[in-house]
């Protein structure tokens, strides 16, 4: 089925190495490390787990079509119990997919060979909070908003607010070099790693340390994070924590235009203002955006900025960023607006009304294509890198269908920003075929970010959505790429084909 | 099918990005995904896109498969930006089911000890008063002024009878004399209902509407949040009305206490905790769709155990409309003993956290559940608001 030629999904294996095992001997070898509870290959559970939030494997469901799945679901709760799965898997040359949350759309958790799907849900433990050196150690298993409660019941923050707050784990964060709401000032899931547990393929343990930073060899974390379960599963992790702040406060401004926003912004984090949040939208988002939650019409650019922390200083990081925003010709709408916009923040995410249904049946009856490309890059090129994928996307899709696209700028550093953009397809004939239409999207966009010295994801990881891309991104680093997966996973068990990697 | 009338409530529920997925209690304990509140309507949504009745039906037998793994106790509603009501979205799935005799065993089996015995635990509905003390069949033996009624409710007959023997002793201190439906009070039928049952459901609500019509009171007391829910919104859905004044236990008890009818003196030198019942708090206030919304139900309950002089009324973090399910509702118990067990787990342990000494509730299918699970808990006693009222006269 995922070798259709149209399909979006990155086939990374040439011949997937086959199993010899059968499925008995390997579900009684499971229960016999996990337990009789923790194995299941319950029809019900094994189509959950490929649905999940991917569009892919939903869409063909929709269809009555037939979706990959596990062979096997396991659930451990230790990480000597994922070591043995990882090495009987090895042994016998079983393909393995790591699972968290389920909430990633970039389909790289779809057991697209079967096997065995492991489920760390179970592995949800916060093991340590060490408060004198501000680190709290979880199990990978862990959900953010569970996280981030046992720690605000001690008067502390992860400083990690996804929009999948309620339905993700740290170690799918980790998978995927996630980022929250207020990657800004907290930075992404990887600024916030200071220590890793990972089971390599082989079914060896690696550890690294806690510290705040060291000389001892390349960064392995790094290594790990961002690797989708290609170079093995992570365990654990050791993250930095924060003292709940004393003040949180928020502003909303509406600038002229994207362009005077994307400048304010840019000067307000050369500054030094520590903004945990800057967010803009563009002219189109933001005229849609106040219709729709204040009822009235307006042109510009709309951003919410945020500070946090001790109050005195959180006075002065807005006063100075007013200052900033007001030169670039921005209207201060003043906390109120900021506050609602905070306290909405997951409130957009609920499907509302019968035209969120309409909209979702149209996606999944093939009539409606949607999707999102989030995509960083210098400020040199951030602006142009939008502006012409914009117009290429428009250029190549409207005259035949509903075309539209948008987006905010929602994560910001000193060196550049990142855009995440949506685009529609409405009004599409029957007889589409939809997968060969998504290839064609993310083959005219895509590309953009590449040339304008951009990469091609900010915070979704790459999953099998991408995959293809990760190659036009830098041949030279994917190649580094593949060769450690060789080493790590000679067998190319570990979610073979995710990334692109596993063709050798 | 009954889905057909809720096709737009699923639909958005299937199609939400999870967002209610963790606070799932069932979830939580489960872990599977496909105990996930999103993916259960999912399954529902398939089967209204089935083709054919033939299509309808193979879609349905997957459905069945996940639309139990749910205790329908409305958090994900609570927690949902739109309040969405998934419960009735599942009950609407299991009437499907049951129809097309597609539902599990268990609840089949519930329905057959129901219809032979009047109640869906299968005891004899000839012994439903035998567990109460002598004392307590006396008093209500001579009530002979019937404008009030005593529903007593199933669970409280077979397993929680000093439930009734509270309420009698209060009723006797303020004067008022309560009539109970004897062998004509059957099971209120609200359990069957959520299992699909709603033949059965139906019976039992036809039964008991005209046994408590034939009685003429003019109100009915009822401790069970689950008739008493049964009585102010499920009956009128199915098509029956209970003319007479339906109230909970702890209204009727706060109404007593503050007109002076009955005075707790007796100091209770204890911190006590309340637990608010899925179906007296979230489920009966405008939280949930109100197709089934009654009254607001938090206070009364507080108030009445703060009319007890001795006690420190702590709360506990999940509580009011984000309150924690116990797990012991009918069908969970018996399909899912062992998520049901972890579930009851949760509200002992955090009522331990407030360091309360007391677990107060207002339910006996919640006082059963805490009771069974709560052993090894450190020493927390449970109570019903009732005894505890008892207690202190």
């Amino acid at each position: 089925m995922l070798h259709d030629k149209y399909s979006f999904v990155y086939i990374g294996l040439k011949d997937a190495k086959m199993s010899i095992i059968s499925n008995e001997i390997l579900f009684s070898e499971l229960r016999s490390i996990c337990g009789e509870a923790n194995v299941t290959d319950h029809e019900s559970d094994k189509i959950a787990h490929s649905l999940n939030r991917n569009w892919y494997t939903r869409t063909l469901w929709a269809q009555n079509k037939s979706i990959p799945v596990a062979d096997v679901i396991v659930y451990p709760e230790t990480t000597q119990q994922v070591s043995e799965i990882l090495r009987l898997a090895n042994l016998e040359k079983v393909p393995v997919t790591p699972f968290g949350g389920g909430s990633s759309g970039m389909g790289g958790n779809i057991a697209e060979h079967g096997g065995i799907i492991v489920d760390l849900k179970k592995m949800n433990k916060l093991l340590n909070v060490n408060e004198h050196s501000l680190m709290a150690s979880v199990q990978a298993g862990i959900g953010c908003w569970g996280y981030e409660d046992e720690l605000n019941k001690i008067g502390y923050t992860s400083g990690h607010v996804p929009a999948s707050f309620f339905c993700s784990t740290i170690g799918g964060f980790l998978a995927l070099r996630s980022a929250g709401r207020l990657s800004t000032g907290y930075g992404k899931i990887e600024n916030m790693a200071l220590a890793l547990e990972v089971v390599l393929p082989n079914g060896e343990v690696m550890r690294t340390r806690p510290v705040p930073a060291h000389a001892a060899g390349p960064d392995l974390n790094q290594l790990f994070i961002g690797s989708e379960g290609a170079y093995g599963i992570i365990s654990e992790a050791t993250l930095k924590i924060h003292p709940y702040p004393e003040e949180r406060r928020f502003r909303a401004m509406l600038f002229p235009n994207l362009h005077a926003g994307l400048e304010a912004l840019r000067k307000i984090l050369r500054s030094g203002v520590h903004l945990i949040i800057g967010r803009l939208y563009d002219e189109r988002e933001t005229a849609t955006l106040f219709k729709r939650t204040w009822g009235v019409e307006r042109e510009g650019a709309y951003a919410v900025v945020g500070f946090d922390g001790n109050r005195d200083m959180v006075d002065v990081e807005e006063k100075m960023s007013l200052k900033v925003c007001r030169e670039e010709g921005g209207e201060d709408l003043g906390r109120e607006k900021g506050d609602q916009w905070w306290e909405n923040r997951f409130g957009d995410y609920y499907p509302a009304d019968k035209r969120d249904v309409e909209r979702y049946q149209a996606l999944l009856g093939g009539r409606h294509a949607g999707g999102t490309m989030d995509v960083s890059a210098p400020y040199n090129q951030i602006e142009s890198l939008y502006g012409e994928a914009r117009e290429a996307f428009l250029n190549r899709f409207s005259e035949k269908y509903t075309a539209d696209i948008y987006a905010h700028f929602s994560h910001w550093y000193k060196h550049g920003t990142m855009f995440y953009c949506r685009w529609h397809l409405r009004d599409i004939p029957e007889d589409e075929n939809l997968l060969a239409l998504y290839n064609d999207v993310w083959s005219t966009i895509i590309p953009i970010a590449v040339a304008h010295e951009g990469v091609i994801e900010h915070h979704h990881g790459i999953g099998r959505l991408l995959g293809r891309f990760l190659k036009l991104q830098d041949r030279g680093s994917f190649t580094v790429l593949k060769e450690i997966k060789k080493a790590l996973d000679p067998n190319n068990i570990m979610n073979p084909g995710v990334m692109g990697l596993g063709d050798y | 099918m009954h889905i057909d009338d809720i096709q737009l409530e699923i639909e958005i529920c299937g199609f939400c990005p999870l967002m209610c997925k963790d606070m799932c209690c069932f979830h939580q304990h489960a872990k599977s995904e496909d105990s996930a509140p999103h993916m259960r309507n999912l399954s529902l949504w398939k089967v209204l896109e089935g083709k054919d009745p033939s299509e309808k039906k193979a879609f349905l037998k997957q459905a069945a498969e996940v639309i139990y793994l749910c205790t329908l106790c409305g958090q994900c509603t609570a927690w949902c930006g739109r309040s969405r009501d998934i419960p009735t979205n599942m009950m609407g799935g299991r009437a499907d089911v049951v129809e097309h005799e597609l539902a599990p065993d268990k609840v089949y089996e519930i329905d057959s000890k129901t219809e032979a015995e009047h109640n869906p635990y299968g005891e004899s509905h000839d012994k439903r008063l035998s567990k109460l003390d002598e004392s307590t069949k006396n008093i209500l033996k001579q009530a002979k002024d019937n404008r009030t009624g005593l529903w007593i409710g199933c669970t409280t007959a077979y397993h929680q009878p000093e439930i009734v023997q509270a309420m009698v002793k209060i009723f006797k201190t303020a004067a008022v004399d309560v009539q109970i439906l004897n062998d004509d009070e059957w099971c209120c039928g609200l359990p069957l209902y959520k299992l699909g049952l709603r033949k059965r459901a139906s019976e039992l609500a036809e039964h008991n509407t005209q046994a408590l019509e034939k009685k003429e009171f003019e109100t009915i007391i009822v401790d069970c949040p689950e008739c008493y829910r049964a009585f102010k919104d499920f009956y009128p859905a199915m098509g029956y009305t209970i003319r007479a004044n339906v109230v909970h236990s702890s209204e009727y008890i706060l109404d007593l206490a503050s007109n002076g009818k009955i005075e707790p003196k007796n100091k209770i030198a204890k911190t006590l905790t309340y637990h608010d019942p899925c179906e007296l708090a979230r489920h009966s206030t405008p939280i949930v769709r109100t197709e089934y919304t009654t009254s607001d139900m938090y206070e009364s309950p507080r108030e009445v155990l703060n009319k007890i002089p001795g006690i420190t009324l702590k709360e506990m973090r999940w509580t009011r409309d984000k309150t924690y399910c116990c797990g012991g509702g009918i069908g969970v118990r018996e399909l899912y003993p062992e998520f049901s067990l972890d579930i009851g787990k949760k509200v002992p342990s955090e009522a331990l956290k407030v360091g309360a000494e007391t677990l107060a509730v207002a339910c006996p299918a919640c006082k059963r559940q805490f009771s069974r699970v709560g052993e090894g808990e450190g020493n927390l006693e449970i109570y019903s608001i009732a005894e505890l009222v008892a207690q202190s006269l």
